[in-house]
């Protein structure tokens, strides 16, 4: 019992140490190093972080990835995304009701459903050209196995496209094979709970307060203003320019970081 | 497994604490109550993740505050480390710890660090942050209390989530309300623009600065924001 069980540690680390790794081609290679990666990951939350960035890297044309997850009281959350524009365009669809992460997470099977071009879709007349205005064009969102034991979660996989028909039609493939990742994350526990979203939530406002504080320290020093004047400049930009707080800041910052690799001005 | 009747009587001292005039959330109720049926100097919550966001929920005063940002400082100590393993890290004589958290250990002892228990926060699958439990007395806790301070553990858990649902919720559980350890990131993209160097760059040059003047990060922070540090002084 013992040895078997250290047996199985040890194959299990050294498959972790990537001493393991056989051939078959890039894609194999790939599918080894994501499935490594998810073995390591030490929460569900971590699983579905990698499983949005994995979708981004795999997925051609994906510019955007999010995970939906509706609870069985008709509550939506995205508790993880490559982007935070992904989150907007996820909550345009809690709020107006309609588009492809909507759809997907209520009817969970195999479900498949896309756009090639959302300025023009007449199948969600709000979300659709509000898409269009952020910028994108194409989305593609497939259904995440349903979890059987309570709570049950249903949920999608969303990948957004800047281009129109971006999303090349066997697209849904790897974005299947992905999903299937996330749900089995999502069923490998029966403690997915609403503190579980809870805690996600709570971690995303972690981050983000990082963020905001970063950027309004951007601004102080291109300025030279105080704290409090620098958080009201980044609130009013963010009104004008309706973006939420934190992707502006996260704007702010990243400029700053592209600026980097400029040469000195001064 | 959770002793039934343990949990009903701690609950029942967090709530009838909670009754106090100064209540300002349940993670602060439950410090006061771990400092006191425990038996350690002090208690605090702080919410932590894999990356270097951290946010100090509750302390029940200033020297276990101050330890926390210690830790937030170092980005090492017993409750980086029990939220990083999962595991509770129980320290009974600190000043014998030797090589462990190197950025941390010194400065504790010299505020008075003698045992530290440390319990990761569960909520379901995923850890929110740490308990931690100080003493200004080195020695073991007593099995009784140290199962004490694993049920106080769990109910810190509920009491970060209650607090952060409730009303309006907690000010740490709002994205857009300054943290604990705003300054600091303040700072990291003023020295950032400056110095033209990345945010992590510059969060690792405040870091350095705090670990060789031996001043907390928060007052390096301060310093910059304050222009009583010149910015120079952090190129390489």
């Amino acid at each position: 019992m013992t040895t078997d069980k250290a047996g199985w540690t040890a194959d299990r680390e050294a498959f972790r140490g990537g001493r393991e790794l056989s051939g078959g081609g890039p894609l194999a290679g790939q599918f080894a190093e994501l499935t490594r990666a998810l073995l390591n990951a030490p929460t569900v939350a971590d699983v579905l972080d990698q499983v949005v960035t994995a979708a981004h890297r795999v997925i051609p044309g994906a510019d955007l990835v999010s995970i939906t997850l509706r609870t069985a009281d008709d509550c939506f959350h995205t508790p993880v995304v490559t982007n935070v524009v992904a989150a907007e365009l996820d909550r345009i669809q809690y709020e107006t009701g309609e588009g492809p992460c909507v759809e997907a997470s209520r009817n969970p099977g195999p479900a498949e459903i896309r756009s090639d071009d959302l300025a023009t879709e007449t199948a969600w007349p709000r979300f659709g050209p509000e898409a269009a205005r952020l910028g994108f064009h194409s989305v593609l969102s497939v259904a995440l196995a349903p979890n059987a034991r309570p709570p049950r979660y249903s949920g999608a996989l969303n990948v957004y496209s800047r281009r129109p028909g971006a999303l090349a039609p066997d697209a849904h493939e790897p974005a299947l094979l992905l999903a299937t990742h996330a749900s089995l994350a999502l069923a490998g526990t029966t403690a997915v709970t609403r503190a579980d979203l809870t805690v996600a939530q709570l971690h995303r406002a972690l981050e983000s307060r990082d963020v905001i504080g970063q950027a309004k320290g951007v601004l102080m020093a291109r300025r030279g203003i105080g704290a409090d004047e620098a958080f009201d400049e980044l609130r009013r930009a963010s009104q004008d320019l309706n973006i939420k707080l934190t992707a502006l800041a996260r704007l702010v910052t990243a400029r700053n970081a592209e600026a980097d690799l400029l040469p000195a001005d001064d | 497994m959770v002793d039934g009747r343990r949990y009903q009587r701690l609950w029942r001292l967090v709530t009838a604490r909670a009754r106090g005039r100064d209540f300002s959330g349940w993670a602060g109720v439950v410090c006061v109550v771990a400092v006191e049926d425990v038996g350690v100097d002090g208690a605090a919550i702080s919410l932590r993740s894999s990356g270097r966001a951290q946010e100090l929920a509750a302390a029940s005063g200033s020297w276990a505050r101050g330890l926390e940002e210690l830790q937030y400082s170092a980005g090492d100590g017993p409750g980086v480390e029990a939220f990083t393993t999962a595991r509770p890290v129980f320290v009974t004589e600190l000043d014998r710890a030797g090589q462990r958290w190197p950025g941390f250990l010194d400065t504790a002892t010299g505020l008075g660090l003698a045992a530290v228990f440390s319990f990761p926060l569960q909520a379901g699958a995923v850890r929110l942050g740490t308990l931690d439990l100080y003493r200004r007395e080195p020695g073991a806790l007593p099995a009784d209390r140290l199962a004490d301070a694993a049920v106080l553990a769990d109910l810190a858990t509920g009491a970060l989530l209650i607090d952060a649902a409730s009303g309006e919720g907690a000010s740490w559980a709002q994205a857009d309300l300054p943290g604990h350890y705003d300054d600091v990131n303040v700072a990291a993209g003023m020295l950032a623009t400056a110095l033209r160097i990345s945010v992590d760059d510059a969060f690792l040059r405040l870091r350095a600065r705090a670990f060789s003047s031996g001043e907390p990060l928060l007052g390096i922070a301060r310093s910059v924001l304050d222009r009583r540090l010149r910015l120079d002084l952090f190129l390489d």
